[in-house]
């Protein structure tokens, strides 16, 4: 066990580490659109624009919180930090390396989904509270979507689980690992537990296409129509941390965590895969456009539920018959 | 006592899909629409009063107000009432520069409505690809009048001046890149199934009664309709092109879509066309100095929206008495509220975005 | 301008669609109709109305009747169902002509592709008229517009508020004696 001092000093370095992601994904989002739409991006501050998410961070520092008149207020202001606080709290278990990580929880996984879903609630609480029939109906969207997408990615995690035979981040980790036999991975194993996971992950953190909560186009801003400032940068940052979260999550469970060919270092493998894996949800964003809720809601149960159930069982008659 | 299960949603008119100002009142049970209630008038700057203060010659710039993407199709359908009115005949090579401008801005108005309805239904991408395409258009139009949306460049009897020198080479030219962006569009959205499943079987609009509303264009044709006024009633030497006239089965979004897209190879052929057959000649005709009407005329052109038609009622003074310009987007707006109900919030955007309109071409 | 003849000759100038020969501007109709000429459907229209019809013209080869407020849901009825088969609502305006009103319907066939302007005059202290909307849906906004216009009340429109004025206008605007200073 840590003492109480070093065990602080982790969770700073944590933060700052997670800033940095952070601020480089959003840098590494709009550059990506940027270049599939025939533009530049963000290309004055700092080279290439680099210093962007800073300026845009500062900006949002500064800004006035406005509260709308008839909100509810204590629901208004506490929702964001129920929206972040579950999100960055993932970070905890995430094995970077066999031995970069803040916690080795032995439930890991299981952590990982517990906490997730109460985000769901700080969605609820933003889109009530906020006064506005755009933020409500975007709140609607986003409690359906997420509870009819958690129990698919629950059960994809579970034929993976079923397979390493433990919840330990970690260990699930280490049953992949490999040198050059890649095919330890999990996702050579279970290709569709990883295209199932990989689904409704992107439906979890609201991404086009799934970004209904938010869908622009349709209800403004959704769920956080009404919030400025901070609150909103919240909001935001929780949408990155979480995109962060569960990509590693992603690429623990089925590209084998920080196991690679041993020519780079596993911290390098690791993010190079985890950033393999937004660049694809940057690739779909700048693709596909968005569903309606009930098709949403039909891929969810109808495809995705039974695909999942199925998979599970098929694992576990390949376990029973020895072939995993 | 009921339980009143229905909410009022309004949406616009600073909404970021109502493409402009327009508002509407949505009933939705949940996320379903019970009931649709258009409200106009945000961007009413009276165009048909101040037209009844100026010279005729003065309102070809008030047309170019009319719609941001048309404004050459808007130009040329008064300036051809005002001529059929005086009775005065246009030199071939302007009709043909008319046509290959009113092509253009055809083929630019189909390219922003393929923009934003990807925007609208959440991809930002196909906006960027087809803003970059129409930028080139934009360019050419700047380099032949000056201006890239209100040109002011048609006259009364003709054109204000002849082409730049060498730019219908460089037109040509890009015309041939034209069935190959348009290919790229379609491959970006037309085979997506996402896209399929938004578009398709939504917003159903029949034949009889997109008839009985009045509507043209694009909308009707995508009904099964083929009603050209460029085929039905020629007028710029329309007659002397051959193009087709892409029509729909059904009338839903996809295929109010899918005929834009058609359209905007069939305009890019016309241009074509007119570019190869282009005569030498005068570019405007003798016009008296002062004009002045006396009678009355309806005329009526295709725009990209529909049959555009200018009223106008001349008592022999320099100014019109009375000028009504029937706008198609004014008209086809009204289907809204016979397609939206029964359908759900994300189709509202989708349809409205279909209808394709102007708002100051619906408040005037 | 030189760029005629380098059109012709440049190896990109490929031939239009050749398989899409000039087609015939009924073919692309709806209806098999064969259109009418104003005085036939003068003909049709007096013998059916008689003196209902108040005054005919034929302005740019398009028919112009003139008929009461009284008469003109008739007319309107007939011209849509009948084999005349104006379904097609294109313009509806109003017009100040000083002494009176006057409101202008134009309206075409899709089917038969022919014309027809019907006028209504009203006087101007009371500028009353049916509403065409049980016959022609697209007249809605028309007549909308045109009411808030001119002042003009179409009796039996579903919705008579302003469309394109705010709710408490004052004033008729496009009237020749519309005073442009603000009200008291």
């Amino acid at each position: 066990m840590l003492s109480l001092g070093s065990q602080f000093l982790v969770a700073l370095g944590m933060l700052i580490g997670i800033l940095i992601i952070l601020l480089a994904s959003m840098w590494l989002e709009r550059k990506a659109l940027a270049h599939f739409q025939f533009r530049l991006g963000p290309m004055r501050t700092g080279y290439h624009g680099l210093l962007q998410p800073i300026a845009d961070a500062m900006k949002m520092v500064v800004k006035e919180m406005s509260v709308p008149e008839g909100v509810d207020v204590i629901l208004y202001k506490t929702a964001p930090f129920i929206v972040f606080i579950p999100a960055f709290m993932v970070m905890a278990v995430i094995p970077f390396t066999a031995t970069i990580k803040a916690a080795d929880l032995n439930m890991g996984i299981f952590y990982v989904m517990a906490v997730l879903s109460i985000s769901t609630i700080g969605y609820m609480m933003a889109g009530w509270s906020s006064h506005n029939k755009y933020s409500l109906l975007g709140c609607m969207r986003s409690i359906g979507q997420f509870v009819s997408y958690e129990l698919p990615m629950g059960l994809s995690v579970l034929a993976v689980v079923m397979m390493a035979g433990t919840l330990n981040l970690n260990s699930i980790a280490q049953a992949q690992s490999c040198n050059w036999n890649i095919f330890r991975w999990y996702i050579f194993k279970q290709p569709l537990a990883f295209i199932i996971f990989f689904i409704a992950l992107n439906a979890e953190i609201c991404r086009v296409p799934f970004d209904l909560p938010e869908a622009e186009s349709e209800l403004v801003a959704g769920f956080h129509v009404e919030y400025s400032g901070m609150r909103f940068a919240l909001l935001l940052m929780a949408e990155y941390v979480g995109l962060f979260t569960l990509t590693s999550i992603c690429t623990t469970l089925f590209l084998g965590g920080w196991y690679g060919p041993p020519v780079l270092p596993g911290l390098v493998w690791f993010f190079l895969k985890t950033f393999s894996l937004i660049f694809i949800l940057f690739w779909t964003r700048a693709t596909l456009p968005r569903v309606r809720a009930d098709q949403l809601m039909s891929l969810g149960w109808k495809v995705l539920m039974p695909a999942a159930l199925i998979n599970v069982v098929i694992t576990g008659l390949l376990i029973m018959l020895k072939v995993y | 006592m009921a339980i009143k299960t229905t909410q009022f949603l309004n949406m616009g008119p600073q909404h970021p899909s109502t493409h402009g100002v327009f508002r509407m009142m949505l009933e939705l049970d949940g996320e379903r629409v019970v009931k649709c209630q258009p409200h106009l008038g945000y961007l009413h700057r009276g165009l048909e009063k101040l037209a009844e203060m100026r010279t005729y010659p003065q309102i070809i710039s008030l047309t170019d107000r009319l719609h941001y993407a048309n404004a050459f199709q808007n130009e040329l359908t008064y300036c051809l009432a005002v001529e059929s009115l005086l009775g005065i005949e246009v030199p071939k090579r302007a009709q043909y520069i008319r046509v290959m401008l009113a092509e253009m801005s055809r083929m630019q108005n189909h390219m922003i409505f393929f923009g934003a309805l990807g925007m609208d239904l959440g991809a930002l991408t196909p906006f960027f690809y087809s803003f970059k395409d129409r930028e080139t258009i934009l360019d050419f139009f700047e380099e032949i009048a000056g201006a890239r949306l209100t040109f002011n460049y048609l006259r009364i009897g003709g054109l204000k001046e002849d082409l730049p020198e060498g730019i219908l080479e460089r037109i040509y030219a890009f015309t041939d890149q034209v069935p190959k962006i348009v290919d790229e569009y379609e491959e970006l959205l037309s085979g997506n199934e996402i896209f399929l499943a938004r578009m398709k079987g939504i917003g159903i609009l029949s034949k009889e009664l997109a008839i009985n509303l009045g509507i043209t264009g694009p909308i009707l044709r995508s009904t099964g309709v083929a009603y050209d006024i460029r085929k039905v009633e020629p007028y710029s030497s329309y007659e002397d092109f051959t193009f087709s006239i892409p029509v729909g089965t059904c009338g839903d979004n996809f295929d109010r879509y899918k005929i834009r897209m058609k359209e905007l190879r069939e305009s890019n052929s016309i241009v074509r066309q007119a570019i190869e057959r282009m005569p030498e000649g005068e570019i405007c005709a003798k016009v008296p100095k002062v004009i002045k009407i006396d009678g009355e005329g309806y005329f009526r052109t295709e725009t990209s929206v529909g049959e555009q038609g200018v009223y106008i009622i001349g008592k022999g003074e320099k100014s019109p008495y009375r000028i009504k310009f029937r706008s198609p987007a004014f008209v086809n707006l009204q289907m809204l509220q016979y397609v939206l109900p029964g359908g759900l919030v994300a189709d509202v955007i989708a349809t409205f975005s279909t209808v394709d309109i102007c708002m100051g071409e619906v408040d005037r | 301008m030189k760029d005629h003849g380098q059109a012709h000759n440049s190896p990109m100038s490929s031939k239009p669609k050749e398989n899409n020969p000039k087609e015939n501007p009924k073919e692309c109709l709806v209806g098999s109709g064969k259109p009418l000429d104003p005085e036939a459907i003068k003909s049709i229209l007096l013998k059916r109305f008689g003196s209902v019809i108040e005054e005919t013209q034929v302005i740019n080869k398009e028919l112009v009747i003139w008929v009461s407020a009284a008469n003109l849901l008739e007319v309107g009825r007939f011209l849509k169902d009948s084999e005349l088969a104006f379904d097609h609502p294109r313009c509806l305006c109003g017009v100040d002509q000083g002494e009176h009103l006057e409101v202008v319907y134009h309206l075409c066939s899709i089917s038969r592709n022919h014309k027809i302007t019907v006028k209504v005059k009203l006087p101007r202290h009371m500028p009353k008229v049916p509403s065409l909307y049980p016959v022609y849906k697209g007249a809605d906004w028309h007549e909308r517009e045109a009411a808030e216009m001119f002042g003009i009340i179409f009796e039996g429109h579903p919705d008579p508020r302003h469309l394109l004025l705010l709710d408490d206008f004052q004033g008729y605007p496009l009237r020749k004696d519309f005073s442009w200073s603000a009200p008291e």
